[in-house]
């Protein structure tokens, strides 16, 4: 018995060893493509840049950063802003999006901007894909069970995430079902030929309208995905209304003094002081049309430094964005829409600039 | 539980370490209680129906025994193959034939009184094919006087609820499994390696190929309308090498599990690829479930020794039902029948032409210049011909599934199928096909699948797992890693598909 042990121990040992290896060579983001174009891109022009949006789709398909840098340019700011928006990047992934981000040299980085827009569940079908595990490590598994542990949800919810995103980093060690990946991904980082990911002004802002006339998506039912959920969204009012309200209600129900859940607010506010400590200043965003519940997500963002906040989810103040005119499918915009909200989030972040640069 | 999840990946060791450190005259107790849990956790209701089996069979079997007339002793029987049959009926074919039914029923435009929702969404217990076979084929040996009957209810249940062939076979008989499990089988090193060695490469072909294998089938009868005849010739044969990965794949997990436990099952696959025509097939592929056939039905039939016009309906019929035990469709049954015609075909050149002009020299001649390999090539081609209609019924349910409102027929699918398969000067969806999910993954296939056959060449009709431990512990500890290696790096344990949870 101890003999069949030891020899097992010794083979995993022996696995382990070798897929360790890959860690020394491999970025965080091999396993997805979007992600992989979009910092390989800001890697070679980083010095182009002095400010960076992370998040997921809800900053990748409605910010474009030529709007808000036209708009902050009119207002003496210089501003030179690349979308890091990765579709599906949740509170967690951001982190691990922003010590990436932080790790590339870059001396004119003055500016970054975080989501606040979602919890650290995801959509378990997306279990076990090369996407979801690639990113995962230690400190981000540490910090996803730690905001799960802190939500107030069922504990079968809670245990059973944790243990999904356990699985995932240790998926991701012995690169489990990977290797293929691993290998096109060695093959084709250099390639070129994804760029259409960077949107056509090259600075990361691709909305949903572009993508629908281009559709080569990485696994080809999601193009099929994309464009039905456009019309399901078109075809669905009762549901849009109820997203809607539902979103009006959480507005209308927010105290200031509701409790934040801690353990988002320290995520965020540990993210905060690692920029301010390099001598970035961070903004955080609240997006509309988000998943997560607005009701979780209204007292985790006003927990923020006052001066770094920039809100424009409230269908009070801001209809256009459930406007189905605007909207491309349930939780996002199109182009149209993009374009209003990039002009809004420019105004927003110029005033508070200003601001700022008054009360000095 | 399936083989592949993480669920059994905890049971197996718990399993194992109870199973070989109880006492002998409790070992069968785990045997059945693992058994039940195996089998239960698809749902407990399932493991309901196996204790009706097992009971059924029990009693059946005692009452034999106490018989003395063979008369009185095929009452015992019927009610052992009827209760088997009904069961297997009730749940995996009630559906097929009300189907049938009503169509016959509607060309007469006469209405069936039986409403359509009544037996159509029947959940048919897994692997219930597997169990009833087994578990009948222990009554038919008591009958027969091959087996004694069971006295003990214990070893009984072991023998219906030994969980490593319950649900994808090998379909055992009593006369191997129950003298073994009244055994005592304690811990051993060198059957536990072999049997570990022996699962390893089940997985290896049931998740780095057969899994990998499935994109591309899958892809292929999707767009059944759209392919050329390379598409369907390359996706033809990709479907029989998945079929068979993945099924003997299973059966050497199977296999190997439970030897891990000191319980030696028969082999189910014997490298079938190189079979030299399609009689040999039958012998290397699915062995427990052709010999069944053999044993119990084309024995009772009369053989070969019948007049050579009722062997050749013979042959047709077991295969037609071989095809029917496969699934409740006509696809399943029409193709397994194009086997029996051709194995017929066979039979009667054999009988009729061949015992004639062997002795001449043209014969011969054309032994030295139709060898082997061709032979072989030959006979692939000809299930592979017969394979394309095995999975046009899956086909036609997931088509129809993603297609509400409208209704693809199994003959549409089938027709274009075989439409395209000739079609060799078009190669239309054959290059996007090919790199559906990348060139990488593509050749990743081609080199696993090129292994695989090598190294069963290299094997012959030994076992890996023997050939592998006979080797030095360098050579060992090196396939091992690669083994280890190429499940885990090269697995699909996914459904490769990432859903953005925002749509």
């Amino acid at each position: 018995m101890k003999k069949l042990i030891k020899n097992i121990l010794l083979l995993s040992s022996i696995l382990l060893l070798i897929s360790l290896i890959f860690k020394f060579f491999l970025p965080f983001y091999w396993g997805d493509t979007t992600q992989a174009t979009k910092f390989e891109y800001y890697k070679k022009n980083s010095s182009k840049f002095n400010a960076v949006y992370l998040g997921g789709s809800l900053e990748y398909r409605h910010l474009d950063p030529a709007i808000i840098d036209s708009i902050a340019k009119k207002n003496g700011i210089d501003l030179h802003s690349y979308n890091m928006g990765i579709d599906g990047h949740g509170i967690i992934q951001q982190m691990t999006d922003l010590e990436g981000l932080l790790k590339i040299e870059n001396p004119n980085l003055k500016y970054v901007f975080l989501s606040v827009s979602s919890d650290p569940y995801f959509y378990p079908l997306n279990m076990h894909t090369t996407k979801w595990i690639a990113w995962q490590d230690v400190s981000s598994t540490y910090r996803a069970v730690k905001t799960i542990a802190t939500l107030n949800d069922p504990i079968r919810n809670k245990a059973k995430f944790s243990y999904y995103y356990g699985l995932s980093w240790i998926e991701n060690i012995f690169k489990i079902g990977a290797m293929p990946d691993v290998i096109n991904y060695e093959i084709t980082k250099n390639n070129t030929n994804t760029d259409f990911y960077l949107g056509k002004d090259k600075n990361g802002f691709y909305p949903y309208d572009e993508e629908m006339n281009n559709l080569m998506a990485e696994y080809k039912w999601q193009d099929t995905m994309l464009v039905e959920s456009k019309r399901v969204y078109e075809r669905e009012k009762d549901k849009r209304d109820s997203l809607t309200a539902s979103v009006v209600k959480a507005f209308e129900n927010y105290k200031s003094t509701d409790i934040a859940n801690t353990a988002m607010v320290n995520l965020l506010m540990d993210a905060y002081k690692k920029c301010i400590k390099r001598g970035i200043q961070v903004y955080f965003m609240l997006p509309p049309r988000a998943r997560t519940d607005y009701s979780l997500l209204l007292p985790v963002f006003y927990a923020m430094p006052v001066n770094s906040q920039i809100a424009f989810a409230d269908p009070r103040k801001y209809p256009k964005y459930y406007d189905v005119n605007y909207g491309y499918n349930f939780h996002h915009l199109n182009h149209k829409g993009a374009v209003i909200l990039s002009n809004d989030f420019g105004n927003q972040f110029s005033n508070l600039i200003i601001s700022t640069r008054d009360s000095i | 539980m399936l083989f592949n999840s993480i669920h059994f990946l905890l049971f197996f060791p718990i399993f194992c370490y109870l199973y070989l450190s109880v006492p002998k005259q409790h070992q069968w107790k785990i045997l059945v209680a693992g058994g039940y849990y195996f089998y239960g956790n698809f749902s407990p209701f399932f493991a309901i129906i196996l204790f009706v089996i097992t009971c059924n069979d029990f009693l059946a079997g005692k009452m034999m025994d106490k018989e003395s007339s063979q008369q009185r002793k095929k009452k015992w029987l019927l009610l052992s193959i009827l209760g088997n049959l009904g069961i297997l009926f009730t749940f995996k074919y009630l559906d097929f034939v009300d189907n049938n039914i009503r169509a016959l029923l509607t060309l007469f435009h006469i209405t069936w009184v039986v409403p359509e929702v009544w037996f159509n969404n029947w959940v048919v217990p897994v692997g219930v094919s597997f169990l009833t076979f087994q578990s009948l084929s222990y009554t038919i040996d008591v009958y027969k006087g091959i087996t004694k009957a069971e006295q003990h209810f214990g070893y009984f249940s072991s023998f219906t609820a030994f969980w490593p062939v319950m649900v994808n076979g090998p379909i055992e008989r009593a006369k191997n499994l129950l003298p073994q499990i009244k055994e005592e089988h304690r811990f051993d090193y060198d059957r536990i390696r072999s049997g570990l060695f022996r699962m390893g490469w089940g997985v290896f072909k049931k998740a780095v190929i057969a899994d990998r294998l499935a994109f591309y089938v899958d892809d292929m009868y999707l767009h059944y309308n759209q392919i050329s005849g390379w598409t369907t010739m390359m996706g033809g044969l990709f479907f029989f090498i998945q079929v068979y990965c993945d099924f003997s794949g299973y059966s050497d997990i199977a296999l190997g599990a439970a030897k891990v436990i000191g319980i030696d099952v028969m082999e189910n696959f014997k490298r079938p690829f190189f079979s030299k025509n399609l009689a040999d097939f039958w012998t290397r592929w699915h062995i427990s479930l052709s010999t069944w056939l053999t044993d119990y039905v084309f024995f009772y039939l009369g053989a070969y020794k019948a007049s050579s016009r009722k062997v050749i309906f013979n042959v047709i019929f077991v295969l037609a039902l071989c095809g029917l035990w496969h699934g409740a469709n006509w696809p399943m049954v029409l193709s397994f029948t194009i086997i029996g015609i051709f194995m017929a075909i066979r039979y009667w050149w054999q009988t009729n032409i061949v015992r004639v002009i062997k002795p001449s020299n043209s014969y011969r001649l054309f032994d030295k210049y139709f060898p082997d390999w061709m032979h072989t090539l030959v006979t692939i081609f000809l299930f592979l011909f017969c394979f394309l209609l095995f999975r046009v019924h899956t086909a036609q349910v997931v088509i129809n599934h993603a297609n509400p409102g409208t209704f693809t027929s199994w003959t549409t699918i089938a027709k274009d199928i075989y439409g395209n398969l000739f079609k060799l000067n078009t190669a239309n969806y054959f290059h996007e096909w090919i790199l559906i999910k990348g060139s990488i993954q593509f050749i990743v296939l081609l080199v696993f699948i090129f292994i695989l056959f090598l190294t069963e060449a290299i094997i012959g009709d030994f076992k890996i797992e023997n050939i592998v431990l006979s080797k030095n512990k360098i050579t060992r500890w090196a396939i091992y890693s690669i083994l280890i290696m190429s499940i885990v790096w090269f697995g699909i344990f996914n459904n490769t598909s990432f859903v953005y949870f925002q749509y």
